[in-house]
């Protein structure tokens, strides 16, 4: 957190360094152009052309690091980006972000009596399974319980229940209009939003992270854990999201949203996948005693080779708690003889 | 790189010689960057009016090289501006890039008598 802290201090140092230079810069030439005749507004109009505008400045900035690149490269500088903090705290920002962007329509809760979405009209009888006929879908057209009502599937209808409108109510309107009774669907815009097939999936991968995690130590235990656990969080949080945009933003033809859909549900998936590799693959690069980011990878035997000479690569803990081998075949951490050491004599 | 505007028919410098020429400046009295443009306007008969989106990258690059170091201070008119001033490292810099400089001239010139 501090290497972060530290990159952050020096770039806006640096920024408001050039920014005090600059006006400095600026107030002289206009007391000079004042001094030779000219008038306040006339010399600072023409001190900012003798400046040049905010290119020279950006050009400037990008010259001594001052730009988003050079906050990168003092990030690189300071070790912040292999900080341990680094992965926990983008999540976090990610949630919180799509936390304040969603609002609380994600959790709205439902009430037990009133309809609170759409309803989905289905008939029993008439030529074609489920279908609502045309007399029937006109006799729905003037009701007051329900807005909108529109064809689903070109054979259903659909509608969206007007405020404070009961499932009874819309009952009773329908058969008074239509003179029988039909079936009727409650349906929430949101459902799709339903977190459970998400969190099972993350159900899934947390039986698989657990099994993977079973020899690691108390740090890495503690730490793969919560950062796979606001993984999760921002999965389900995303995809909760998602479907609420996806349900204002679908399109008209109901084939087009249905290979939208399923196109969106593998990014979806490929998304979780990323999530995966990139907890695992950190995680692994981490010393599991200070969570150190390992460092100088070294490389040794042949790569052609599988018996003899397996190429091999080492990183080693800054602090001197181990070396981590990896190869084709396994990854493994040794911790170095001292450490080994240490452990002895404290038991 | 420092410009000179086209209608009072200046020169462009070569790169790498702002260097030079602001270490040769600060080499007589610290200053702050306004005055180390001016001090360079004046001793160039005009002819070279350094651009602040040149210098202070060049001050910046030279401070971190330590070549200069700099300190807040106050300026004539009592305002608040930041001094530069030579290093022990910056005075062999210069020596160096004096020395580099008149071999440059030399090289060209031969070039060009002989051309």
């Amino acid at each position: 957190m501090s290497r972060l802290r530290d990159a952050v201090r020096e770039w806006l140092e640096l920024r408001r360094r050039v920014r005090e230079e600059r006006e400095f810069h600026f107030e002289r030439i206009v007391e000079d152009l004042i001094a030779l005749g000219a008038s306040r507004r006339e010399a600072r109009r023409n001190a900012r052309r003798r400046l040049g505008g905010r290119r020279n400045l950006r050009l400037g900035l990008r010259e001594i690091g001052g730009n988003v690149w050079g906050l990168v490269r003092l990030l690189r500088a300071n070790r912040a980006l292999a900080s341990a903090w680094l992965q926990p705290g983008v999540l976090t920002i990610l949630c919180i972000f799509i936390l304040l962007a969603g609002g609380t329509r994600m959790f709205r809760a439902r009430g037990p009596e009133v309809v609170q979405g759409g309803v989905l009209f289905l008939a029993d009888h008439g030529p074609y399974p489920r279908a609502v006929s045309d007399a029937d879908f006109d006799a729905l057209q003037g009701m007051h319980t329900v807005i909108r009502v529109e064809r689903e599937r070109n054979i259903l209808a659909r509608a969206e229940a007007a405020p404070g409108a009961t499932m009874e109510a819309i009952h009773a309107e329908v058969r008074t209009r239509t003179g029988h009774d039909l079936r009727i669907k409650e349906f929430d815009p949101g459902d799709n939003a339903s977190p459970i097939p998400v969190a099972a999936l993350w159900v899934v991968i947390s039986c698989w992270a657990g099994y993977w995690l079973r020899r690691a130590g108390t740090h890495s235990l503690v730490y793969g854990s919560s950062v796979l656990a606001l993984h999760a969080l921002l999965s389900v949080l995303a995809w909760m999201y998602g479907n609420q945009l996806w349900e204002r933003l679908k399109p008209e033809s109901n084939i087009v949203a249905d290979v939208v859909y399923g196109a969106l549900m593998a990014a979806f998936l490929v998304a979780a996948a990323a999530q995966v590799y990139v907890w695992r693959r950190d995680l692994l690069r981490r010393c599991p005693q200070c969570l150190e980011r390992l460092v100088l990878p070294l490389s040794a035997g042949d790569p052609n080779s599988f018996v003899l000479n397996p190429a091999t690569t080492e990183s080693i803990c800054a602090q001197g708690h181990g070396v981590l081998v990896e190869s084709r075949l396994s990854t493994r951490f040794r911790p170095s003889a001292a450490t080994i050491e240490s452990l002895f004599r404290s038991l | 790189m420092a410009k000179e505007s086209e209608n009072t028919g200046g020169i462009e410098l070569l790169q790498g010689t702002l260097d030079l020429l602001v270490l040769r400046v600060l080499l007589s009295e610290p200053q702050h960057g306004y005055g180390i443009a001016q001090r360079l306007a004046e001793f160039s008969d005009r002819l070279l009016q350094v651009d602040e989106g040149s210098l202070y990258p060049c001050l910046y690059r030279m401070e971190k090289k330590g070549w200069i170091r700099s300190e807040a201070g106050l300026s004539e008119n009592n305002r608040r501006a930041r001094f530069y001033s030579l290093t022990g490292d910056g005075k062999r810099q210069l020596e160096t890039e004096q020395e580099s400089w008149r071999q440059l001239q030399l090289v060209v010139a031969r070039v060009l008598r002989r051309a």
